[in-house]
């Protein structure tokens, strides 16, 4: 049975709650910060001051998604995050800390909870449906979507699957020190955001098909390559792919991204989608939804390319991606 | 007092988070728990930890505390009267 996006929602240095948004460029240039979108507009009031950045923008995104769709009942509602509600987490972590647990606040001990979304947003859509928060650093997303294909699979319809993360100091700093012990292919901005995802297992003309989704560790590179080689002959991609999405930014390929180039066809289009999401633990995520804009032939202004597609509206697209070099994740689209 | 009643709002708007307000939405007699600003039992907690840790002060009994957290006036008493 295949698996179709029937709706989704991005909040990233770009996002899909306006039309010609800008990208959201910080004036540091060690991190890319999420545009968000007036919150008040999609939560109530009096719920917003008691969630984290990271439940806002999940909850921004479903209620988008609740809202083109039409669709308000789900299947199950899945959600990835490599570090939840880290902000919060610091809030309370810095406060034990500082103030020995004697006069602690209660807010960011309860806002600390980091594998919240999925609960938050069953919660506030009242929603009976089983929910599940996944956090998996660099396959969080990847184990949320993998858990909904198989909800559709056993005929479930309607299954709400995302992932997001925010950005903290802590964070900021700690990745750029992770950064400097690795080769420097792998430095990238550090960046948060989320992408939201209808599914449902009935075909609808011109929606994007999840045909395959793999995800893996490697043991070395002829390991990487032997893996890719599989997934190739597995579904033909030496003819018939449009372009290829790689979870890199375009001056610094990584070596993992350049042995898949190397395995394809030199005409196939390929994109980065670091270079508007940055790196952090459900990027791909940003990146599933990139893709299906493309497909859905929604277009994107912004210059992620290092060898822009001939079609301006893709039909075969293959996305890879891996957190700092590790958790990898391929996934082939089609419309 | 009138400075101190400014401060208090000030930290209240920051520590109970209540976006898109100003000093100047929080009248100086307004109860705090009533329906205008929705606090709640958290809040509560909230202050609490505010007069302990900003102002040095203790509650001695719930009871005190429904008095004390009347308004930002019975605040601003408060602490006065404590310091």
């Amino acid at each position: 049975m295949s698996v179709y996006i029937k709706s989704s929602a991005v909040i990233s240095s770009f996002n899909s709650f306006g039309s010609d948004v800008e990208l959201n460029e910080s004036a540091d240039t060690s991190f890319i910060q999420a545009n968000e979108p007036p919150y008040s507009d999609y939560i109530p009031r009096n719920l917003i001051r008691r969630m984290s950045r990271v439940v806002k923008m999940s909850i921004a995104c479903s209620s988008k998604i609740k809202n083109d769709s039409g669709i308000s009942d789900y299947g199950a509602i899945l959600v990835g995050t490599g570090l939840g509600c880290v902000v919060d987490s610091e809030k309370f972590l810095i406060q034990v800390s500082e103030d020995e647990t004697s006069v602690l606040s209660p807010t960011p001990f309860i806002q600390s909870t980091h594998n919240t979304m999925a609960g938050q947003i069953a919660l506030l859509e009242t929603q009976h449906c089983e929910n599940m928060t996944y956090s998996n650093r660099g396959h969080s997303f990847e184990n949320a979507l993998m858990d909904g294909m198989m909800y559709i699979k056993e005929g479930r319809d309607n299954v709400l699957v995302g992932g997001s993360d925010e950005l903290s100091p802590i964070v900021k700093e700690l990745h750029q020190k992770l950064c400097l012990s690795k080769p420097s292919a792998f430095l990238k901005k550090v960046g948060e955001g989320a992408g939201f995802f209808l599914l449902s297992g009935v075909a609808e003309k011109g929606k994007t098909r999840i045909e395959d989704l793999l995800t893996f560790e490697v043991n070395g590179k002829d390991d990487f390559k032997n893996k890719l080689e599989k997934f190739i002959l597995k579904h033909d991609l030496h003819s018939g792919l449009d372009l290829v999405l790689l979870g890199a930014v375009k001056g610094k390929i990584d070596p993992f991204s350049q042995i898949l180039l190397s395995l394809l066809s030199d005409s196939i289009g390929v994109g980065t989608f670091k270079e508007v999401s940055g790196e952090f633990h459900t990027a791909s995520a940003v990146g599933l939804a990139l893709a299906d804009k493309l497909l859905q032939g929604e277009g994107f202004d912004h210059d992620i390319w290092v060898n822009r597609p001939e079609k301006t509206r893709p039909k075969k697209v293959l996305i890879y991606n891996n957190y700092l070099g590790h958790n990898h994740s391929l996934y082939l689209l089609s419309v | 007092m009138e400075e101190l009643k400014g401060k208090l709002k000030e930290e209240i708007i920051e520590i109970l988070n209540l976006e898109g307000m100003s000093p100047e939405d929080i009248g100086n007699d307004q109860t705090l728990f009533g329906p205008e600003l929705g606090l709640d039992s958290i809040d509560a907690l909230e202050l609490i930890v505010l007069l302990e840790k900003n102002y040095g002060l203790k509650l001695k009994s719930a009871e005190q505390g429904k008095e004390v957290f009347k308004s930002i006036d019975s605040m601003a008493q408060f602490i006065e009267a404590n310091k």
